[in-house]
């Protein structure tokens, strides 16, 4: 038994030899008959041999000729290329150098955005959030009214808009999905909003398109206590477990009591450094309880139902994560930029 | 806004040093975004919300720190002047003319005041704050509105014509000069303070070239008034005048105080500055302010926080910020607000007010008790998902492109479109319209990929079109994707990755299996100018034209300045987005062996592959499980009209082994069937 295998070594090493040496395609396929011909060939006349050893080592044997058939169709082939393209086949089939560069199909990559906004879905959805969207083309009514920004409200200010007409705007912010997700629904609910708003505004940290993701809870027994459990519970997961999350009270029109909240710089740690200006805290979300005014324009009965909301900019949080400083560059889609996000 | 903690101390007795204050502020709402030190100068730059005019002030934020049980308060002197000669009303008279914006109006007359400096101590606090030092009254006035809160303004009385003070609506095309220099058009919307004739400030904002505090003045008046936000604030910004006054009145001023602090700043005057102070000062006010009273329930705290609190402790809070206590009665408190807090006006107000003080930080955290089953998402996003995995696998790069663009980009792809979405205050003309088709943004992303030499290129993006409809617009959920067509990269062995137009069908190909399930995009001829017509088609859904895929026009490159052959691909997603398939259907598939037969035809190249592919798979023979194109050749060695294709046939029994003799029955009824259906020629 051991003969035979040590007849497939020897054939091998007989085949590689002869291999070496042919210099032309008729050679070459002189070499193909006597090893791989159908009547005489060596690798046949093997094959017949096999039916003399015992069953038990058949499998075996049987796999190695198997092998040695392929090996030696496989070297055929690749010399047959190579006398046809004129090249040498050098020692490539028997010893490969493998520092060679690989060749890998090119892939392509998801925008940061996309990335950072899956990210956001994701961790919602774990949390039982729906997704919900609507226009961002919207009425005066969705985007600024029916939020408590009536005509006058000197918080109109603080968002410089786009108008298509004087009733019709490009949407500021995603809360017009809250309004339409209450006009529309019956709480209990938990939704997300995420999605494209504009700003008539454009520097290196401002862009006139820009992407939100906002979230809207309500029910019978929403608290402030719960606002602060779940932005905890997803900056944690957004940023990692060492992550503290601090809450200053602020103003929004559309919320009461109204929060900014910071997480703890997620590249110093809270120490000091550049990114925080050496305050140790980041700005990422605004965050308070739906304000009655909210719930009345919605038809909803404040005394009965609570609920929270939160929104946070994509861009600021891919700034953050990616060490991006100009949000332009998410817009431009060079592809030195896009490639980096593979 | 800057305030001097050295100031700051005067009011408020406290343990805390500068960095002590800046976290207590910050916690409570008044954010301290920088602590400035220049020597033992320590300023705070607080960022003080548009609701809280109370705390743009000393005492405001000495209130603040003594409610959270942080120092005590120091209270700001009584004035000890004593009023003599003449009654105001003999030397000023004062006529509010629009008193829908005007609902206030103190004056307070003082004679014989010697202009000078003001004393060091408030020269050197009005610095550490970033004031400008100007003289004794001038600078009296800017220390009370600091230090109140409240705006005050002074004039020289010489320049009152007729001695009269008359707040009235601007006349049409009326001009003034205002403090800084700059002349002024009024129009009627505009409050003024006038004399006899002509006006003599901006009011509330500022004051006119015409009535200021000279070095010869000697007789002063101290305007101390209440203006209604709205007009201050549509005046301000429409002449782009912003100031200490306006940024307070915009934001809503303490009525209740007008008269204190006209009296401050006469006190001060009279102790800096000299004078006598005229007695029975002027104060038109038809209709006081009444405090609302706002009824907080037992239950509410609790039901919006998630907190218990003691009303002992939500009565200290309370009254520490100026609320009285009217009633208490099982739970429930009644509350009265001061003249400072115009901004509360309900309960949720006050909850607010105590949560603040109590400590967003110190509350307890929780997650909601929802308990009904959360909603399902619809698969929109998981079907964007699905695209994206297979494009990006493709070679493509994901772009976020603006929704807007230039109306020319638009029309380069639909020069037939009558109307698109336009923003009536673009930033400029580039991003003037919504965008009509994705390519017109995307293509735009490439022309500057092109420019700056990243030319092995392949984008593709998801997002929505935007088409006029009603008032609004039709917004379209759309894929897109465009590749620089060729060769793009070539590795040392010679592989190569192309992009044709055949590459980016097989990846559209891809993406239909994963989400539109058993629908199937149909090859229609291309009527886009957009497209070239003999190198695209367009893209077909239930006979409905969805989109076009082929090589960019020869227009379209122009239009966008890019000299390469771009191939591309657009496609509206919008009416099968419910179509989209969450999750694959496992098929079963067979254990038996499969038999191939490779047939090569020679056969007129007019016919087209889709007609070829349809009429063998609806051939209807036993065991075929499929039938690929394997090459596609004409040229050299075929006729002139005509072209080979070679076709592979597998053949697969459910559940047993086919035999030769079977198969090449089957295989060539099926060529026999082909060659007489478009009278082929078997090579």
């Amino acid at each position: 038994m051991s003969d035979l295998k040590a007849r497939i070594q020897g054939i091998r090493d007989a085949f590689n030899q002869a291999l070496d040496q042919v210099e032309g395609l008729k050679a070459l396929e002189e070499l193909r008959n006597q090893y791989l011909g159908r009547k005489r060939g060596i690798v046949k006349d093997l094959l017949a041999d096999l039916r003399t050893v015992s069953k038990e080592l058949r499998p075996e044997l049987g796999q190695a000729v198997n092998r040695l058939k392929n090996t030696v169709e496989n070297a055929l082939t690749e010399k047959l290329e190579a006398l046809k393209s004129g090249e040498s086949t050098g020692d490539l089939q028997r010893k490969m150098d493998l520092t060679l560069p690989g060749v890998a199909p090119e892939l392509g990559s998801l925008h940061p955005l996309k990335v950072v906004n899956r990210d956001l879905i994701r961790i919602f959805e774990r949390m039982g959030y729906e997704v919900a969207s609507a226009s961002e083309i919207e009425t005066d009514f969705y985007n600024f009214e029916a939020l408590g920004l009536t005509k006058n409200h000197p918080a109109r200010d603080m968002q410089d808009t786009f108008y298509v007409t004087d009733e019709v705007v490009l949407r500021t912010h995603t809360s017009n999905v809250q309004i339409h997700l209450m006009q529309e629904s019956k709480p209990p609910f938990k939704a997300i909003m995420p999605g494209r708003v504009y700003r008539k505004d454009a520097d290196i940290t401002h862009s006139p398109m820009f992407h939100q993701v906002e979230g809207l809870v309500v029910g019978e027994q929403i608290t402030f206590a719960d606002l602060k459990g779940t932005l905890e519970h997803f900056l944690k997961q957004l940023f990692g477990s060492d992550t503290k999350m601090r809450l200053r009270p602020s103003y929004f029109p559309f919320t009461e009591p109204s929060a900014e909240v910071d997480v703890s710089c997620i590249m110093c740690g809270g120490k000091g450094c550049r990114v925080c200006k050496n305050s140790g805290w980041l700005e990422i979300l605004g965050a308070g309880m739906v304000d009655p005014v909210v719930f009345k324009n919605v038809g909803y009965d404040p005394e009965v139902v609570s609920g929270f909301a939160f929104g946070l900019g994509v861009e600021r949080v891919a700034m953050l994560k990616y060490g991006i400083s100009d949000i332009r560059m998410f817009f431009e889609d060079d592809l030195r930029f896009l490639s980096q996000f593979t | 806004m800057d305030f001097s903690v050295r100031w700051l101390r005067k009011y408020i007795e406290t343990k805390l040093d500068a960095d002590g204050i800046a976290e207590v502020l910050t916690d409570q709402g008044l954010t301290v975004d920088e602590i400035r030190r220049d020597g033992d100068v320590v300023v705070l730059d607080i960022d003080v919300t548009t609701n809280r005019p109370d705390a743009m002030n000393y005492l405001g934020l000495a209130r603040e720190l003594a409610t959270s049980g942080n120092g005590t308060m120091i209270p700001v002197p009584q004035p000890s002047f004593t009023a003599t000669g003449p009654v105001t009303g003999d030397s000023v008279a004062v006529e509010v003319q629009a008193p829908d914006l005007c609902g206030r109006y103190v004056a307070r007359y003082i004679r014989n005041v010697k202009i000078g400096p003001s004393p060091e101590w408030m020269q050197a606090l009005l610095l550490e704050a970033d004031i400008r030092p100007i003289s004794n009254v001038v600078d009296i006035t800017n220390y009370v509105l600091w230090e109140l809160g409240h705006p005050l303004h002074a004039f020289d009385s010489r320049s009152l014509n007729g001695n009269r003070i008359v707040i009235r609506r601007a006349v049409s095309d009326e001009t003034m000069v205002t403090l800084d220099g700059t002349e002024r058009k009024l129009i009627t919307n505009d409050l003024v303070i006038a004399d006899g004739d002509r006006p003599v400030a901006l009011a509330g904002i500022m004051g006119g070239e015409n009535s200021e505090i000279r070095e010869d003045t000697t007789d002063v008046v101290i305007e101390s008034a209440w203006f209604y936000p709205v007009c201050i604030r549509k005046t301000s910004r429409r002449l782009a005048i912003h100031t200490d006054s306006s940024h307070r009145f915009e934001r809503g001023a303490d009525i209740g105080i007008a008269l204190k602090a006209a009296n401050r700043a006469a006190d001060l005057i009279v102790q800096y500055a000299g004078g006598e102070v005229a007695p029975e000062p002027i104060d038109v006010y038809p209709e006081p302010w009444k405090a609302p009273e706002i009824l907080m329930k037992a239950g509410s705290l609790k039901r919006i926080l998630g907190l218990e609190m003691e009303i002992d402790f939500v009565t200290k809070i309370l009254e520490g910020l100026g609320f009285v206590k009217l009633k208490e009665n099982d739970g429930d408190t009644l509350w009265q607000v001061p003249s400072n807090r115009m901004d509360v006006t309900r309960e949720i107000d006050l909850i607010e007010e105590v949560a603040r003080m109590y400590g967003y930080n110190r509350m307890p955290a929780t997650l909601p008790g929802i308990k009904s089953p959360g909603r399902v998402t619809p698969p929109v996003e998981s079907g964007l998902d699905k695209i994206a995995s297979v494009l990006t696998a493709g070679g493509f790069h994901e772009a976020i492109t603006y929704s807007f663009c230039s109306p020319a980009d638009n029309l380069a792809f639909r020069p037939d479109l009558q109307e698109m979405v336009r923003i009536s205050n673009p930033l400029g003309e580039n991003t003037s319209v919504m965008r009509t088709s994705i390519l017109a943004t995307l293509t735009s992303v490439v022309a500057l990929n092109l420019k700056r030499g990243n030319l092995a290129l392949k984008l593709f993006e998801t997002g929505r079109t935007y088409l006029p409809k009603g008032k609004q617009a039709d917004e379209r959920l759309t894929m897109a994707a465009v590749a620089v067509k060729g060769v793009q990269h070539r590795a040392w062995n010679g592989q190569e990755i192309v992009a044709d137009e055949f590459n980016m069908k097989g990846l559209l190909n891809r993406c239909e299996q994963k989400i539109l399930g058993k629908l199937s995009i149909a090859y229609g001829e291309c009527d886009s100018p957009g497209f070239n017509p003999d190198m695209s088609a367009a893209l077909m859904l239930n006979n409905h034209t969805v989109g076009y895929l082929g090589q960019l026009s020869d227009e379209v490159l122009t239009h966008f300045g890019i000299d390469h052959t771009l191939v591309a691909l657009e496609l509206d997603l919008t009416d099968f987005v419910q179509e989209f398939r969450p999750t694959a259907r496992f098929r079963p598939f067979s254990m038996m062996p499969r038999t191939e037969r490779d047939s090569a035809f020679l056969l007129d190249r007019d016919i087209r592959y889709s007609e070829i592919e349809s009429f063998l798979k609806n051939l209807d023979v036993p065991y075929l499980k499929n039938v690929r194109l394997f090459d596609r050749y004409e040229g050299k060695g075929v006729p002139t009209g005509k072209v080979s294709i070679a076709v592979n046939f597998v053949f697969q029994s459910d559940d047993q082994t086919l035999n030769n003799d079977e198969i090449n029955e089957l295989h060539q009824k099926m060529v026999a069937a082909f060659i007489d259906k478009f009278g082929a020629v078997l090579r």
